[in-house]
């Protein structure tokens, strides 16, 4: 898995390439500091597989976001990635866009 | 009982560790099992991950989980293309109080738990088969017993 973080102002956007699973979940909830951030926004485009530990990870910014008055975001997640949302009913509680 | 109210009354009487209640949303890890609870319109969507289809059998295994379908209430789900297998329980929130929702999550864990090893042992029938016959049975003097 490759993150690729950038941060503009207040707005951290987090690009993640190839697996989120159990293995490499908790190396992005490490990269996930988010003093000063008010949006963070996940760039899935590359994003190959989503397990239940990356979720939980998801499910874990989404709380602090909230919990600062921020937000989260998720963009271009594939058709695989999108699947698991919509199973899980976790799209109806994350902001996702095609 | 309301959702939050649900899980905070869980979370106090089991002692869970690793909780994340968002609004309308928890996960909890439960022995290794990452329960996602999801809470829409009063309905309650418990879900976890089984695991990756495998890489021979696939249809024989989704077979499997077809056949297993909502027995106990369970159902399953895949992912489209190789995404992972999905077990999914509903309940009513407002028919769930604290003893009914212990109840269900333990019995979802279980199946959920019981599905993982299945996945992570199974071995396609056709392929066992083929293995079987390949298979070559002991043979006088590679047995390491001597021959008297």
């Amino acid at each position: 898995m490759n993150i690729d973080k950038k941060q503009d102002n207040e707005c951290l956007t987090v690009k993640v390439e190839g697996r989120l699973d159990t293995n490499t979940s908790p190396e992005l909830e490490a990269e996930m500091t988010l003093d000063g951030v008010k949006e963070v926004v996940f760039d899935f485009s590359m994003l190959e597989y989503i397990s239940s530990a990356g979720l939980r990870v998801l499910m874990t910014v989404h709380k602090s976001m909230a919990a600062s008055g921020g937000a989260m975001k998720i963009l271009h997640p594939n058709a695989m990635v999108r699947g698991v949302f919509e199973i899980t009913g976790l799209d109806s509680v994350f902001a996702v866009e095609a | 009982m309301e959702f939050t109210e649900l899980i905070d009354d869980f979370a106090s009487r089991h002692n869970v560790g690793d909780l994340v209640v968002v609004d309308g949303a928890a996960a909890l890890d439960i022995d290794g099992i990452i329960v996602t609870i999801v809470a829409k319109e009063e309905v309650l969507t418990l879900s976890a991950e089984i695991g990756e289809p495998p890489a021979e059998g696939l249809a024989e295994f989704s077979n499997l989980l077809l056949e297993a379908n909502m027995q106990s209430g369970v159902f399953f789900a895949k992912a489209p293309e190789l995404g992972p297998y999905i077990a999914v329980q509903r309940l009513s929130l407002p028919s769930t109080d604290g003893s009914a929702f212990d109840a269900a999550l333990e019995s979802f864990v279980n199946i959920a738990e019981t599905w993982r090893r299945l996945l992570a042992d199974f071995r396609p029938m056709a392929k066992s088969l083929s293995e079987r016959a390949n298979e070559k049975g002991p043979t006088l003097g590679s047995t390491g017993f001597m021959q008297v």
